[in-house]
This record gives structure tokens, C-alpha cells and sequence, in this order.
């Protein structure tokens, strides 16, 4: 896997989902595998392969039978020093971008909502915008920004190669030496910095979309990930809506019925994000009941803290997704190369379990009354056009 | 590497076991001989009843089984789907034996709880009126049924509002006693534990299961109806369309499976597969692209799936029917078959990397009826197909002259154009 520490948060305005946009033109090919060499030469060793665009990383990944190492990483190596971008692949890669993003945003209710609470959040922050990038500005991509973006960005001091799998280590070292030594070192610029200034008071926006029922997102503001508060919230969460046993989820999706799917999710960003809850309202019920619920449910964990019982649950969870994600090599590439890009360092899988089992009932109380707080979030209400 | 063994218990049950050393963690998988297909008149009441044994057997709430599954460190979904019904889990692995313990309380002992059935009713509907937000389900959804009419598989697996509504307890109990039998049970189970242990624990928590096998009903296969059909459902206000295009397919037991399998990765399942290349590719007209060919009991299905802007959805459609056309007549490409083997081949590696998908792939053979180590000679199957047979099978089973095409988007912006589609029939315009 390579990792590219450069997302949509360094994009500047006018030029959003550039990211993403050039993390479809690593696709495109370079004077020695011509358009579609690269995806045939992968596919030919029946290697699965894709690429992946958030707010702090690009990553892009191969999968494959270890034999095969050696031809991965020299078209690896190929297309990150010599990347060709013709005015053709640009324009019709454009297209393809343009059909993803009515796919994926314009023409879904829940899509378009998530676009409208980030924007709601985020004023100044590149958190703010969409990964896929505003519309207007994607028509406007073309050759000069797109070099320019590379030129700034791809740099080897950005940029982290993950290898994993039934390797010898130093001979997988001589190869990516063989391959990738041709590289200069390169200075490594800072990255944009626009700090998100602290939001004082609840912001609110309600809108009308093609949808079947109410919706109600909520995003409060959160620390990064980095920030040992950020494990401690991801606990607080899973005990509110983590699963079926999650008081919140019970609470809304099962006992009362006002919502047909309800999840909370913390961002797993370099910088401070949102934890995010997000509810489908049953037809006929109104957001406006639920987020009484929510506020309650909130308050009360602020209150009182989790039982013990409860707790234990929460944590047991934990380890079950963190021991699940680790099954596969894929699994664990992803793992090494977010950590490396985003913490700094790889953790080890038992530091990552011990990490979970160390936050106490006083630490998720204390994390609930400093994240989950009216003034700090932002509600976007979504209500279902006239029919 | 380790191979999957197969097991029958001293209990009559059915296990392909393998150890699995690297982790903690037990995963566990149950293919029940059941599904969509048993709901008969009462669409979607196998899912409904799936949902209920999630709540709960008699003397325990759903609160509490969702609390015990929390504090073992377990995950646990019932997934119907249209000729089986799944049950998958994972737990720490110190706290197997109490969730085999569980699992089995749940799926032999159901309370049913009018109480439940009711919640549960309500939650479907609530999600089935969801379900009309999204362009894609929609599309699934309203192809299957212009594709298969009142047939099994055009029946939705959830149902729809009227059909949910009719369900009731009796129907539910009738179901499982039907269906839930020894015989129709095939587990698999990849953990650190040895296998004595494990037999010993599945025996003691399965030994309420009645004895016994029962088989799906059997299913009419269809022909092709001549001429090309368009349905539109109508969304208004969409910038693109859902698009599906395809025909009836093949039945699992073809004799020239393989060499659709092959067929379709050559045709639609790489990025440099015609369908992508042509569509995505050389046109940008769609973000995604692929084909699906689908295996049944019954004749199943061939798709396109795609998902171009309103003005170019009958061109895109237009463009998908001449390459259909094209394969049918020729087959793939020497090019594009060896490309697909190749894929096929290699990327095998990668569905038996770890225990879990290993067992999964042996306990697949067993539920259909192949030897344990079937998964052993796919290798060899793969290598074994001549383009020759590719096209030949393709001829057979697939007509593009009878094409159901679907579109999900704004019929203003797609009627007509469709209509002048060359061998389209009709075009009907429905409400979502």
C-alpha cells in the first residue's frame, strides 16, 4: 500500500477534490505502461487493487500473491515518478468524477445531508468541504492545477510505502531500494493550516430533499485523533449507539420506534472532527422528538457516567473490532500505513486493545460533558419534500 | 497452509472445522436450508423470522441477548438471502463455548412474541418506505421483477408493504418448523479451540434442533420472451439514472457454469473488461460499471449495471445491448479471456488467505452438495475454459433480443429516447 499524506483538508477553496481527482489520475498511466497498462499488468496476477481519498490521506492498494512483489512495486514505483496526464484522460476522467459525485451526493438524500453538516461545522477548515470536491470546481480541473497539485504534494517525504505479508524482510527492502532509490529527497513542505476557530453556539440548518421521512444529523465537535480523548469519546459513543446494545440505538430503533436506523461515528482525523450521530426517522416521526432523546440520553451519561456493566460491554466490543480487522494482511497494511500517516508511528495491536481497556467510567464521563455540548455542535434536519 | 476438515458430530451435525491460531477470535457461519424462496404467497416473512430469532427464545428479552452477545465480545447478523438463509458471528475467542450456547437458544428455542412480531413488522415497513430514497436499491429492486414477473426470484427478499402486513405468527412457526432441521443445517467454525471441543459444544447447544432435512421448493425455470422490454421508474428531479440492462441467465447445475463465470469476468468484471472500458473508460459515462451474472437453483440472471446522466441513459443502454450482441456471437477476446483466467487464478490467493474464508469456501461446496476439497480444483476448472464454450454457453442462455432494460430517473428526460432503442417493444413508466 502506498500512503500519501495529502487529503481534501489541504485543498484549497476553488480547487476542492483535487485529491481525489489526482488519486483517479494515478490510474491513468505513464510513458512505459500507456492508458490501461497498469490495471491489465495488475489484474493479469490476479491482484486486487483500488484507491481511497479522505481528509488527511490518499491511499492506494494492491493485494496479490507474494511471488509477485517485485512487478507490483516497479509499476508502483513508475507511476509515482512518472506519471503522464494528457488532456484526454483529464477530460474524461472528469466525467467519470462528475457521474460519482451525482451518484454518491446529489442524488442521495443521505449523501447531500452529510455534505450540508460538514460544511455547517467547518467555516474555515478544509474539514469543511467534500473529499469528492464542490461541482463547479471539478468542471474547472485541468493539466496546469493538476501538475501543480502533484508537484506540491507527491513528494517522498509525504509519502509512506506499506509492505506486509509472508516476506523476507531484506530482500523486500533491496527491492523497494531497487526500485524507489532513484528518488531525490525532497523538503518537506508544512501543510495548509487554516484552524477552525471554537464554535460558541449551536448551528442550525433545516432542509428539504427527496426523502421518505425525516432525518437528523448531528455533529459535534471532536478531538483529533492523535489526542488520547479522542479513544476515550469512541467509547462514549459505542456505549450511546455502538450496536444494538447502545442505550441511544435501543432507545430510538427499538424501544420507541421513532427511527428506522440510527449510528454514531467519531472521525478518525489528524485534526479535530465531529462525532457524528445520524438518524433515519420513522415516516410520520419528527426529528425535532429525537433530538430531545438524543440531548437527554447525552446528559445522562454526562450525569452519571456509564455502569460498569456497561463499560465492560463497550471495551469488549472494542477488542472484537480491532482483533476482526487484523484477520487479513490487507487488514493490517491499512493499519500500519493510517498510523504511519496520520499518528506518526505504527501501534502494535495490543497497544491499540490496552488503549481501549485503560479508559475508565470517570474518563467517559468527563469526555461527555466536554464534547457532548449543544453549543459545540452543529444539526442539520432533514425534511421530506411536499409530495 | 491448514485445510478445512470436515466433521458429522455425534449429534448429526454437520461441521467443516479448521483451527485457526493467528488470533483470538472464533468465526462461526451457518448456511439453513431456507430463504426467499420458502415465503411461498407471504413475501418477506423468512426475513421476518430471521429478524425474530434475533429477539430472543422464550424466557430471555432482546435487551438481554443483545447485552449477553455485547459482554462475550460478540457480533452476530442473520442475513436471508434468496436460497439460503446465513448466520455469521465472531467472538473472543475465551467466550466460545457461551456464545455456541446462545446461538443455539436462539435458533431452536424462537419465543415468536406477538410482542416482537409487531415491533419488527413496523421496523420492516419503516424501512422498506426508506428504501424508495435510494436509486440503486430501487433499481435492484424493480429489475428483478420486470425480469422475473410473479416468479420466486422476482420477489423482493423483504417483501413489500402489503405482503409484510399479512404475516402473521403461524406463518412464522410454520417456516421454522419446516426448514429448521439437522439435516438442513451446515456449520463452520474457524477458531483456536481444538475440534473435540468445539463438537462437544455445538452438540450440547444444538441438541434441540429436530432431526430431519427439508428441501427448498423446487423452482420453474423461465424462457426468454421476445423483444425488448423497458421499465422506467420514475424519480423526478434526478441528474442521472440507475440503469440496468440484462436477461435471463443460468442455473447453478449448467453444465457450463465455469465457463460463465469466466465469460462474464471477461466481459464486465475487471476495469479492463470491455464493459468498463468502453463505458467508464473510453466515454466517461459512468462512475461504475459492471456485470453480474448471477447462479440459481433456477435460471438466474445477467446484468449490466451502470449509472449514466438522464441524456445519455438510452445511448449507454444502446452501447451495453451491441456488446451483449457481440459477445453472444463471438465471445470474449482472446485477449480479454486470458486476461480473466489470469485475474481468476491469481487473485485466488486472496479468498483463502485466512481460516474463516477457507472454511467458508469448503462449507459453500457442502451446502451445494460437492465434495469438501471442490474449492481445491478451481484452479484447474478456470484453466480449462476455451473461448469456444464461453461463446457457446453464452448463445445458449443468453438472448439480447428479450433484454429487460431498467431505469430509475426522470421519465421525461428517458422515455422517448428509449423508445426509439432498436427491438424495443414496449416502455412502461412506474411509480417507485
Amino acid at each position: 500500500q502506498s500512503w500519501v499524506g495529502v487529503g481534501s483538508r489541504d485543498e484549497e477553496p476553488g480547487r476542492t477534490g483535487l485529491a481525489h481527482f489526482f488519486e483517479h489520475l494515478m490510474f491513468v498511466g505513464t510513458e512505459r505502461f500507456p492508458p490501461g497498462e497498469f490495471d491489465r499488468e495488475l489484474e493479469a496476477i490476479g491482484a486486487e487493487f483500488n484507491a481511497a481519498t479522505w481528509t488527511d490521506w490518499t491511499q492506494y492498494y494492491a493485494t496479490f500473491r507474494s511471488k509477485e512483489l517485485e512487478r507490483v512495486l516497479e509499476l508502483e514505483a513508475d507511476r509515482f515518478a512518472n506519471l503522464a496526464l494528457g488532456e484526454a484522460q483529464i477530460a474524461s476522467e472528469r466525467e467519470v468524477v462528475i457521474s460519482e459525485r451525482r451518484d454518491r451526493v446529489d442524488d442521495d438524500v443521505n449523501g447531500k445531508a452529510g455534505e450540508l453538516l460538514f460544511r455547517l461545522a467547518f467555516r474555515k477548515h478544509g474539514y469543511g468541504h467534500p473529499t469528492i470536491g464542490w461541482m463547479k470546481d471539478i468542471r474547472r480541473y485541468d493539466r496546469t492545477g493538476c501538475r501543480a497539485f502533484a508537484k506540491r504534494h507527491y513528494r517522498p517525504g509525504r509519502a509512506a510505502l506499506v509492505v506486509a505479508g509472508k516476506l523476507d524482510a531484506q530482500h523486500t527492502l533491496e527491492l523497494v531500494q531497487a526500485h524507489y532509490g532513484g528518488l531525490t529527497r525532497a523538503r518537506k513542505r508544512p501543510r495548509l493550516r487554516r484552524p477552525e476557530p471554537a464554535q460558541r453556539r449551536e448551528r442550525r440548518v433545516t432542509t428539504t430533499l427527496p426523502a421518505e421521512a425525516e432525518k437528523l444529523l448531528i455533529g459535534y465537535k471532536a478531538p483529533a485523533i492523535t489526542e488520547r480523548d479522542w479513544r476515550v469519546l469512541a467509547v462514549a459513543g459505542d456505549l450511546l449507539l455502538g450496536g444494538r446494545s447502545g442505550s441511544l440505538y435501543r432507545e430510538l430503533v427499538l424501544d420507541a420506534e421513532l427511527a428506522t436506523s440510527a449510528y454514531g461515528s467519531l472521525t478518525p482525523f489528524e485534526q479535530p472532527g465531529l462525532y457524528e450521530v445520524g438518524l433515519s426517522m420513522r415516516p410520520g416521526q419528527s426529528a425535532e422528538t429525537a433530538l430531545g432523546r438524543v440531548d437527554a440520553a447525552m446528559a445522562r451519561l454526562a450525569d452519571h457516567g456509564p455502569s460498569q456493566d456497561a463499560l465492560e460491554r463497550a471495551k469488549a466490543r472494542s477488542e472484537l473490532a480491532l482483533l476482526s480487522s487484523a484477520g487479513g494482511v490487507s487488514g493490517r497494511a491499512e493499519q500500519v500505513g493510517f498510523d504511519v500517516t496520520v499518528l506518526g508511528q505504527p501501534l502494535s495491536l495490543d497497544a491499540r486493545i490496552d488503549a481501549y481497556r485503560s479508559v475508565s467510567a470517570t474518563d467517559v464521563q468527563r469526555a461527555a460533558r466536554a464534547y457532548f455540548r449543544a453549543s459545540g455542535r452543529s444539526v442539520v434536519v432533514v425534511k421530506p419534500e411536499p409530495s | 497452509m491448514s485445510r478445512p476438515v470436515e466433521i458429522t458430530t455425534p449429534g448429526g451435525l454437520s461441521l467443516v472445522y479448521e483451527q485457526a491460531r493467528a488470533l483470538p477470535l472464533t468465526d462461526f457461519v451457518l448456511v439453513w436450508r431456507s430463504g426467499a424462496v420458502a415465503d411461498g404467497e407471504h413475501a418477506g416473512a423468512t426475513r421476518l423470522l430471521a429478524r425474530l430469532l434475533r429477539r430472543g427464545p422464550r424466557g430471555l428479552t432482546p435487551a438481554r441477548v443483545d447485552e449477553t452477545l455485547s459482554s462475550l465480545g460478540a457480533r452476530l447478523s442473520i442475513v436471508t438471502a434468496r436460497e439460503s438463509v446465513r448466520v455469521y458471528g465472531s467472538v473472543l475467542a475465551r467466550n466460545t463455548g457461551a456464545f455456541l450456547s446462545l446461538l443455539g437458544r436462539l435458533l431452536c428455542e424462537p419465543a415468536l412474541r406477538a410482542k416482537d412480531l409487531a415491533r419488527e413488522r413496523r421496523r420492516i415497513l419503516g424501512e422498506l418506505s426508506e428504501e424508495r430514497e435510494d436509486d440503486g436499491t430501487l433499481a435492484e429492486r424493480h429489475h428483478r421483477a420486470h425480469m422475473f414477473g410473479t416468479h420466486a426470484y422476482g420477489r423482493p427478499i423483504g417483501g413489500h408493504e402489503k405482503s409484510v402486513r399479512g404475516v402473521r405468527r403461524e406463518t412464522l412457526q410454520t417456516l421454522h418448523a419446516r426448514h429448521y432441521r439437522k439435516g438442513n443445517l451446515f456449520f463452520g467454525i474457524s477458531s483456536p479451540h481444538p475440534s473435540a471441543e468445539l463438537v462437544a459444544q455445538l452438540d450440547d447447544a444444538f441438541a434441540g434442533a429436530p432431526s430431519g432435512k427439508r428441501a427448498l421448493p423446487r423452482l420453474q425455470s423461465l424462457r426468454h420472451r421476445p423483444g425488448r422490454r423497458v421499465r422506467i421508474v420514475q424519480r423526478s428531479g434526478r441528474n442521472q439514472c440507475q440503469l440496468a440492462v440484462g436477461t435471463l441467465g443460468a442455473a447453478k447445475g449448467d453444465p457450463a457454469r465455469t465457463a460463465l463465470i469466466v465469460g462474464d469476468y471477461a466481459f464486465g468484471g475487471l476495469f479492463s473488461s470491455p464493459l468498463v472500458q468502453e463505458v467508464r473508460g473510453a466515454r466517461g459515462w459512468s462512475y461504475s460499471a459492471q456485470s453480474v451474472l448471477r447462479l440459481g437453483q433456477a435460471r438466474e440472471s445477467w446484468t449490466f449495471w451502470t449509472h449514466p446522466q438522464a441524456d445519455r441513459a438510452a445511448a449507454c443502454a444502446a452501447l451495453e445491448l451491441e456488446l451483449m450482441e457481440r459477445l453472444v456471437a463471438c465471445g470474449p477476446s482472446a485477449e480479454d479471456l486470458q486476461l480473466a483466467k489470469r485475474y481468476l487464478i491469481g487473485s485466488r490467493a486472496l479468498d483463502i488467505d485466512t481460516a474463516a474464508r477457507r472454511t467458508e469456501l469448503a462449507l459453500e461446496a457442502r451446502y451445494e452438495g460437492k465434495p469438501l476439497d471442490w474449492p481445491h480444483g478451481y484452479e484447474g476448472r478456470i484453466r480449462g475454459v476455451k473461448r469456444k464454450a464461453i461463446q457457446e454457453a453464452f448463445e445458449r442462455c443468453i438472448d439480447p433480443a428479450a433484454a429487460r432494460i431498467t431505469a430509475v430517473g426522470d421519465a421525461k428526460l428517458l422515455a422517448q429516447a428509449f423508445e426509439k432503442l432498436p427491438g424495443v417493444t414496449h416502455v412502461e413508466v412506474v411509480q417507485p
